[in-house]
């Protein structure tokens, strides 16, 4: 039976997906909404993607700094906070790949026969924990230690490997399929302190320049950017992209169009320009070699 | 978790400050949600899409539960006609490195909003940023219900198409 498709999902069910991935929907209606979600995996599926084009509208709100000290309370407030531990069997989780297996306590292999079935009680009336016996409430005794220690280096697993996943996440930013990064390094002593990156799409010649910590330039001056085609080709000349002045941070976004295809651009360059020019005038500040295939 | 904090924190505010309308109410409602990050950090996994979208998906519904605890069904707007969010000012100084990628989903999800008519728009972000139901969309526009949940299924769905080939919807 082939899975359904967002066109043939039933409409009023579509309707009540819209009105939870909203939030607009009455709570207890979404925990009922959530329950009867999570008994069918086909109509999860495609919940999941309805609700990450809405969780992307979020993105089109305007970024605000929020105000000062927000993030010394919030880390103030983090440090006397908790982190859960993840169980090893929680399907879909980032840390259910990364942690080991659950194994049966192997250490007493003695207690195996005992945990399968009830104890045997004689008088459980009079037995206030259950056991059969002193020694079987000191078996249970070490083994709820036993418990307790592995409980405690599970824990301190699961804090580490939370940690190495929340690192995991900033190791790099997200780049989405069919965009490459190209990083621009400083040349001839200039721009030092400068961070700036081009992102390139190769199937649709789009690209994105981002840069911070520019130096300010003098009034009337631009930074411009070249794409530089690759050697042997019939015009080696440097092709002119887009002309930008950083803010007052030093800052600059360009969006740019390449006038051909990326991929037969060796590297990209900037030069200072006294305005908009066909031909480079002066020494690249910066150059960045394009390896993307 | 700082690192986190720096990279999101800008736009996690920004979206609760817009949708609870006081700043010491979107303060509270972005802690509370990278306190629950912090506290869980395995309710997140790459199932549930890009992660960017999935946090802020949090700081919605931390904000919509927030108005609601204090008995305000709607999201306070500051005339009676709604405000397109595509009028709000995006971040003016994109910050490079972490925040590269961030400046550019914030103008592709605002151009794939602009590319949508503007009927479906405009219900999409009465619910989105408003915190509308369709029956009360449909009343406060004065169309049919209908009509209204209409156009907010063919507005998402125009919104998939345009958001999947740029990468940013997970299978």
């Amino acid at each position: 039976m082939n899975e359904p498709h967002w066109e043939q999902l039933e409409d009023d069910w579509e309707d009540h997906l819209i009105e939870y991935s909203m939030d607009v929907m009455h709570p207890a209606d979404a925990e009922e909404f959530r329950r009867q979600l999570s008994e069918c995996h086909v109509h999860v599926k495609l919940a999941d993607q309805y609700m990450q084009v809405v969780g992307w509208l979020g993105t089109a709100a305007a970024s605000v700094e929020p105000p000062a000290g927000h993030k010394s309370r919030l880390m103030s407030r983090i440090a006397s906070t908790t982190q859960e531990q993840a169980t090893a069997t929680a399907a879909g989780g980032p840390l259910s790949a990364a942690l080991p297996p659950v194994t049966p306590i192997t250490f007493m292999p003695q207690l195996h026969p005992e945990a399968a079935a009830p104890p045997q009680v004689e008088n459980a009336e009079t037995l206030p924990y259950n056991v059969t016996s002193l020694g079987e409430a000191r078996r249970r005794k070490g083994l709820s230690r036993n418990v307790a220690l592995l409980s405690s280096v599970a824990a301190a697993v699961v804090i580490l490997l939370g940690a190495a996943w929340l690192y995991s996440l900033l190791s790099k930013p997200y780049i989405p399929a069919g965009w490459n990064t190209l990083a621009l390094q400083p040349r001839n002593g200039a721009l030092q302190n400068s961070a700036v990156v081009l992102l390139m799409n190769n199937d649709r010649n789009d690209a994105v320049l981002v840069a911070g910590n520019l130096d300010p330039l003098p009034t009337g001056e631009v930074y411009e950017l070249w794409f530089m085609p690759q050697t042997g080709v019939a015009n080696p000349a440097p092709v002119a992209a887009v002309a930008f002045v950083p803010n007052a941070g030093g800052a600059a976004k360009e969006n740019v169009k390449a006038p051909s295809n990326l991929s037969a651009y060796s590297a990209v360059a900037v030069t200072v320009e006294h305005s908009f020019v066909n031909a480079p005038t002066t020494k690249p500040v910066l150059v960045g070699q394009n390896t993307a295939p | 978790m700082e690192t986190l904090y720096d990279r999101y924190v800008r736009q996690c505010f920004g979206l609760a400050l817009r949708l609870v309308g006081e700043p010491a109410l979107a303060e509270e409602v972005v802690q509370e949600v990278f306190t629950k990050l912090w506290s869980k950090p395995q309710s997140y996994s790459s199932q549930k899409g890009a992660f960017v979208s999935w946090l802020l998906s949090l700081v919605h519904h931390r904000s919509v539960d927030e108005l609601r605890r204090r008995s305000r069904t709607e999201v306070p707007l500051d005339t009676d006609e709604p405000t397109s969010i595509l009028n709000t000012t995006a971040d003016p100084q994109p910050d490079p490195g972490d925040q590269v990628w961030l400046a550019e989903q914030q103008q592709i999800v605002r151009q794939a909003l602009r590319q949508l008519p503007e009927n479906q728009r405009l219900v999409l972000e009465l619910s989105y940023f408003g915190g509308f139901s369709q029956s009360q969309i449909a009343t406060k526009l004065g169309q049919p219900l209908g009509t209204v949940k209409t156009r907010m299924r063919m507005g998402l769905q125009n919104l998939r198409t345009q958001l999947e080939p740029r990468g940013l919807l997970s299978d």
